[in-house]
């Protein structure tokens, strides 16, 4: 009996050992071929890390991990891209691993996350060689997909975890690098999240924006690629934050308004300038439909041409303003884009705008975005130099805004124009926060910089900021007495 | 048997259960290596990139740059193949041309360190010959099989916003378009005239019209090595000059209302003769040069090339040719700046080139600001006592009013309009004269020998043992009492009779 049992015991044994073998080596041989699709999931929480990441106060780090074929691959398409139509504009994403960390001891990566160079004038080779063959890194701007599915068929389970999946809240997220103009940093560092800041502050809808240093890791080599903008994107994922959906859940229509084909003015020569980008074609728009395109196909663009043609007629707007477009909302951004001095803007330049149709009304909301030309630094229309502290309070370059020259002929328009002016210039635009913020970052990021011999610009200074703020300031408020005697 | 079944399934569950723990603390062990090695090769990042800059602000670097008091040390380095191409380069253009004028740019790396304990590194680096047609010519020392047995001194050029063959809207482009060192995009070299044991003479000459309110380059001294492939060669002791171009006028002249800058002209006796503002130039001698064509230019527009009609120095050499008009002074105060010319003309009579507008038609700029044409000279190697002396004791004998130009070429004054129509005009001989005495004042000299003594002696603390010890070629021997003329006695004598004849001028 007793023998019977050891035998059993013997038999279940080697059974188990057997299975438990065999499963072992299974999933070993499973976990070298067939990574866990959890890998690619992201279970953190998201309205936490999306306010760490918009945390100005916040120290934080992205290393940007390549395989050493993926980097080449991203370099390879940029030149092939570059030897064929002059321009690095290639948007094919290229597989990378993200790895954020931030002061607030938040440390996680993100695999098989999709990475693009962005931007025309600011979209740069990462690596070039120079004429002794030496590894040149260069800094450029760039997109993080957080929802890219790169090949994955759709009906794989990496295809469905990747479509939706997100990070900090967001689907994409994008980097600008601090540029140079006319030789010279921008050496204040902060402006163009400032700008933004300054723009949320006065109650516009925009971007959220913060800073961050950027690494570069290629295999085991890790190069500092300096510090960086990080710039929440206009997208779905906007729409959905700021907007409200119909029953179905859909957004109206979103156009990124920029002088690519022909200056975005909102005039009526729009002909040729309306479109959805084919960018493996290096075909851009001047304004770009950026999302409802059904799949490329859309021909028509109904809501900015209704806005385009009822903006010809003066006497139509004058009436129905407020059902054509969020009248107070554009002329907050007036107010305060005048004080930041973009002339880099629709205003100034008929560049660098969205335009959300609500999906009900058709109703316009004026979004603007890149705003690294600002507070007293940058390519400027400003011929005197002087970066537009001296401009009237009312006056275009030029009038061909057609929008701002609609808006302009209403009195009612004007008087709350200048009462938002003066508001913000008192109450908001000014250089003591501005310093503030700037000593907070430097203290944050300016030693990493240095000690590390990142890429770009590393030293922090204020340049001609307090002239700018002050004398902005000043002007506007001496123009608003005059005009009110 | 279904016991079995039982047991087993058991089993099953246990290691399924098992076998996730392992999966998601596999994921954690991955996210945290990840994070470690993150951390710990950041901090191996540093050195590792190429072409660092200091971080230093830029305007300190150009203060430096041309500060005496810091000893300046250039490694050049080129690629042997490199070095070889400019040699080729050079000698082809003088097959072509008969000059080794040759401008191609070659690649260079440079170097930079000073006594502040700065040091700049900048890969690709534009690197040219520069002199003119007597003055340039190949930085070797060939025998006549053509092998090359040493090496010569011979001005050059760094350019640090050059593109070379990159394409436009390239990465390489317009990293390299935006570059600037210095504050600069561009810096001259040029060596010390080697019979001059004074060695400090061109750059006090341009301190001296700077000090006078005349507006010149900025300028200093430093040693330079060449560094062909690991061969180095100690090249001597160089003169720094700021370039006069774009970048310069906007630093001292700024921008235009529009935006823009002025036209700035380069005005140089070349091939279509002296450069004496006369109406009667030839139409090829105004222009844009380009050194492809074997020649250069009398009158070279250096700034909007692009979009310069040339008006600007069209009219203004027609008024100032013009002298039929009622109110020709009043035209000339119209179009030319008239007060920093006469300071020029007061103290370059006291500096003693005989190679500048007034004696010779060559060697200044003209810069449209607006409206009026602005004198700047550049190149005085030839001063104070050394160099080509066709007045003879170097022009210690030249009366400051009535002297004729150095080469009968030109023929007599009044083929300079620009000196003779000027001080025709007794208000302006007034005020030259007046500057003469007040540049001369011995209490208060800006035409001062202790200025000179003190640069020769500093730049000699920081030069002469290491020009000597390191073998350098150039000159290295300093003396301000060996060369063509005593310093002092120059500067005694030009000052004393300058002064006493503008005196008599004023009283008469």
């Amino acid at each position: 009996m007793s023998g019977l049992v050891m035998k059993r015991i013997i038999l279940i044994f080697l059974l188990v050992a057997s299975i438990a073998t065999l499963s072992y080596y299974q999933f070993v041989y499973a976990n070298d071929d067939e990574p866990s699709i959890e890998r690619l999931m992201n279970n953190r929480k998201q309205k936490r890390d999306y306010d760490n990441l918009f945390d100005d106060h916040l120290y934080k780090s992205f290393t940007i991990e390549f395989s050493e074929v993926e980097f080449q691959s991203l370099l390879d398409s940029m030149q092939a891209y570059f030897d064929l139509y002059g321009t690095y504009q290639d948007n094919t994403m290229h597989k990378v691993t993200l790895t954020y960390n931030d002061g607030e001891d938040n440390s996680f990566s993100i695999e098989e996350v999709g990475f693009r160079t962005k931007s025309n004038t600011s979209r740069n080779l990462p690596l070039t060689y120079d004429w002794r063959d030496r590894e040149v890194y260069h800094q450029t701007s760039f997109q993080l997909q957080f929802d890219a599915t790169f090949d994955y068929p759709n009906n794989s389970n990496e295809y469905e975890i990747l479509k939706s999946r997100e990070a900090f809240n967001l689907s994409q997220l994008n980097f600008e690098f601090c540029k140079t103009f006319d030789s010279e940093f921008d050496e204040a560092m902060i402006s163009e999240a400032y700008s933004y800041y300054l723009y949320e502050q006065a109650g516009v809808m925009v971007s959220n924006a913060s800073y961050g240093v950027v690494y570069f890791k290629i295999e085991e080599t890790l190069i500092g690629f300096g510090f960086y903008t990080i710039i929440e994107p206009i997208d779905n994922e906007f729409l959905k934050k700021n907007f409200s959906s119909d029953l179905l859940g859909d957004y109206g229509d979103l156009y990124k308004c920029t002088d690519t084909s022909g200056p975005a003015d909102l005039g009526m020569a729009y002909e040729g300038l309306i479109g959805i980008n084919e960018n493996e074609l290096n075909e851009r728009y001047s304004y770009s439909l950026k999302n409802n395109t059904l799949g490329g196909s859309r021909t028509h663009f109904d809501s900015l041409t209704n806005l385009i043609e009822v903006l010809d007629n003066s006497s139509y707007f004058s009436l129905h303003q407020d059902e054509i477009i969020d009248v107070d909302h554009f002329i907050r951004a007036l107010a305060i884009g005048f004080l930041i001095g973009n002339t880099d803007d629709y205003r100034y330049n008929y560049n660098n705008f969205y335009l959300y149709f609500n999906v009900y009304t058709n109703k316009a909301v004026f979004i603007p975005f890149d705003l690294d030309n600002s507070l007293g630094f940058g390519k400027h229309q400003d011929l005197t130099f002087m970066y537009g502290v001296n401009y009237p309070l009312q006056a275009s370059t030029d009038q061909f805004a057609v929008l701002v020259n609609r808006i302009f002929e209403n009195d009612e328009n004007i008087t709350l124009y200048h009462m938002y002016l003066e508001d913000f210039a008192t109450n908001l635009f000014t250089f003591e926060a501005f310093n503030e913020e700037f000593l907070i970052v430097k203290s944050l990021y300016q030693d990493v910089l240095i000690n590390e011999n990142h890429l770009g610009n590393q030293v922090f200074s204020l340049r001609n900021s307090e002239w700018y703020f002050n004398t902005k300031r000043e002007n506007v408020l001496a123009f608003l007495e005059l005009e009110s005697d | 048997m279904a016991k079995k079944a039982f047991l087993l399934s058991m089993f099953l569950v246990l290691f399924f259960i098992t076998g996730c723990d392992f999966l998601s603390q596999s994921t954690n062990t991955t996210e945290t290596s990840t994070l470690t090695s993150t951390t710990t090769t950041s901090a191996t990042t540093s050195g590792e990139l190429t072409d660092s800059t200091t971080l230093e602000e830029v305007d300190q670097s150009y203060i430096n740059l041309f500060d005496d008091q810091v000893y300046k040390k250039f490694v050049i380095h080129f690629s042997e193949s490199n070095f070889l191409k400019l040699i080729n380069d050079m000698e082809n253009y003088y097959d072509e041309f008969g000059t080794y004028r040759d401008n191609t740019i070659q690649e260079v790396d440079i170097e930079y360190t000073d006594s502040l304990g700065n040091i700049i590194v900048l890969n690709e680096v534009g690197f040219r010959t520069k002199g003119n047609i007597f003055s340039r010519d190949l930085p070797v020392i060939k025998d006549n099989s053509g092998n090359i047995i040493g090496y010569q001194q011979v001005s050059f050029q760094l350019e640090f916003n050059d593109t070379f063959d990159y394409l436009e809207n390239s990465t390489q482009y317009k990293e390299l378009k935006e570059r600037r060192a210095f504050d600069l995009e561009q810096l001259n070299f040029k060596y010390v005239n080697p019979g001059d044991s004074g060695i400090v003479t061109e750059s006090i000459a341009y301190d001296l019209y700077r000090e006078a309110g005349v507006l010149t380059s900025a300028t200093s001294y430093a040693i330079i090595y060449f560094d062909i492939e690991g061969t180095e060669v100690p090249y001597g002791l160089f003169l720094l000059q700021e370039p006069i171009d774009d970048v310069f006028v906007k630093r001292y002249f700024g921008r235009d209302q529009d935006g823009t800058v002025g036209d700035l002209y380069k005005c140089v006796w070349q091939n279509f003769g002296p450069a004496n503002l006369k109406d009667d130039y030839m139409p090829i001698a105004l222009g844009v040069s380009d050194y492809n064509d074997g020649y250069r230019k009398t009158y070279q527009l250096k700034t909007n090339k692009d979009t310069s009609n040339f008006s600007s120095f069209i009219t203004f050499v027609d008024r100032l040719n013009d002298t039929s008009v009622i109110n020709y002074q009043n035209i000339l105060e119209q179009y030319i700046d008239i007060d920093s010319l006469l300071r020029a003309y007061a103290m370059g009579f006291l500096i003693g080139s005989p190679d500048d507008y007034r004696s010779d038609a060559n060697n200044y700029y003209l810069y449209f600001y607006e409206g009026k044409a602005v004198y700047i000279p550049f190149d005085m190697d030839q001063s104070m006592g050394y160099g080509w002396d066709p007045y003879g004791n170097h022009g210690l004998n030249l009366d400051v009013l009535n002297y004729p130009p150095a080469q009968s070429y030109i023929g007599d004054q009044s083929n300079l309009p620009m000196a003779y129509n000027v001080l025709e005009i007794s208000e302006f001989e007034e005020t030259y004269l007046t500057y003469l005495i007040e540049f001369t004042n011995p209490t208060n000299p800006v035409f001062d020998i202790t200025k000179y003594i003190e640069k020769f002696n500093l730049i000699k603390q920081l030069y002469e043992t290491e020009l000597n010890a390191e073998n350098h070629l150039g000159i290295t021997y300093f003396s301000t009492t060996s060369r063509n003329m005593d310093i002092s006695d120059y500067y005694e004598q030009k000052s004393e009779w300058a002064r006493e004849r503008a005196i008599y001028y004023i009283n008469d």
